[in-house]
């Protein structure tokens, strides 16, 4: 498993204001801690940061220097949490984890299918990924990029659940056996497909109300 | 079309759309997803036809979760109705939206026709939207 270098700078100034002059200058305001290392406000550079994210993606092992610090021996960073602004997709924050490359860690990486199931394929079936991320125990040195899940075997109504996902060599899968990952549902029915269930239940009409809240709204009234 | 089945009180006031939606702004269930740009109210029956529009293009493959439900009635007085005599009648559903709100997510089918699919949703819909894929969710 690659580590990736990445430095950043020591961010003294706390608070929306300080934060928004870090992010007007380029940089991400952060955090760093864990491990017993006190934590640590931090400016990482955007681009560089954003560029590592893209081609490597989220669960790695980051070599992380803060300029005029020293780094602890044994140690790497791993992404905790990343906030992004709904609409501009921009990263807000970004908090760090020390890890120590010796000891396990618990993190969630993606899982990726691979092949063609007939169930689709042949059968017209519908494909639906129930379980997008799982949750993993590793040495930094282990963390996969993803866990993949082959899925040419699957037909109509068929399933996958993650017992059936074997692990990468140093890797222990921490979700539930029993949880769905995959399963190649029947496609919608033609009526189905104009009405809605809801439509056939007795609903209010518009503007209707039941006999609690109009006996609730003359009481009020009172 | 989409609305509660019981009210706690059957008229509400109007609110405001400040802000962005920072709740419900991930893709949660689906592979595709349209995204609010603007804030609006959506109307029950703007849901509905942006639904049918949906699963009509897909055709029978794939699945579509709504994300908004619409809770809020919306009253209009009666025409040549004179000033005064209180709140009109509620009249019809909407559900407030704001920016970043994922209101609709698709899965089980590729990306050409999940596009394709919320575009024509979109076009039933009175705001900017923006189609968001989980890839993009990841790696953006």
């Amino acid at each position: 498993m690659e580590q990736f270098a990445l430095n950043v700078r020591p961010r003294e100034a706390a608070g929306t204001g300080a934060a928004r002059r870090c992010r007007r200058e380029g940089f991400i305001p952060g955090v760093v801690y864990g491990h017993g290392q006190p934590a640590s406000t931090v400016a990482v550079p955007a681009r560089e940061f954003g560029a590592l994210l893209r081609h490597h993606g989220a669960s790695h092992v980051i070599d992380l220097t803060i300029e005029g610090q020293e780094k602890p021996a044994d140690m790497g960073v791993l992404l905790k949490d990343m906030q992004r602004d709904p609409v501009t997709r921009e990263i807000v924050s970004v908090d760090f984890q020390w890890v120590s490359m010796k000891e396990a860690v618990h993190l969630s990486v993606p899982v990726t299918l691979v092949g063609e199931a007939p169930g689709v394929v042949e059968e017209g079936g519908s494909l639906d990924q129930v379980l997008f991320e799982i949750p993993v125990s590793c040495l930094p040195a282990n963390i996969p990029d993803a866990i993949t899940v082959d899925i040419s075997g699957l037909r109509m109504g068929h399933s996958l659940h993650v017992s059936d996902i074997v692990p990468p060599e140093g890797v222990e899968i921490l979700a539930d056996p029993e949880e769905t990952v995959v399963n190649i549902a029947r496609p919608i029915s033609l009526e189905d497909l104009e009405t809605r269930p809801e439509e056939e239940e007795g609903v209010l009409a518009e503007g209707e109300t039941t006999e609690a809240e109009a006996a609730g709204e003359e009481g009020s009234g009172e | 079309m989409l609305m509660p089945k019981r009210t706690k009180h059957r008229k509400h006031q109007r609110g405001n759309m400040r802000g962005a939606a920072y709740r419900g702004s991930k893709l949660d269930f689906g592979e595709f997803g349209l995204q609010a740009l603007e804030p609006a109210w959506i109307t029950s029956r703007q849901i509905e036809s942006a639904r049918v529009a949906m699963t009509r293009h897909a055709q029978r493959g794939g699945k579509v979760w709504i994300r908004i439900f619409p809770d809020k009635p919306v009253t209009k007085t009666a025409p040549e109705t004179r000033m005064g005599s209180g709140k009109g009648s509620p009249e019809y559903w909407v559900a407030v939206v704001k920016p970043g709100r994922i209101m609709f997510e698709m899965a089980g089918i590729t990306r050409e026709v999940a596009q394709e699919a919320m575009r024509l949703a979109a076009h039933k819909l009175p705001i900017k939207t923006r189609f968001v894929t989980r890839e993009d969710d990841q790696n953006a």
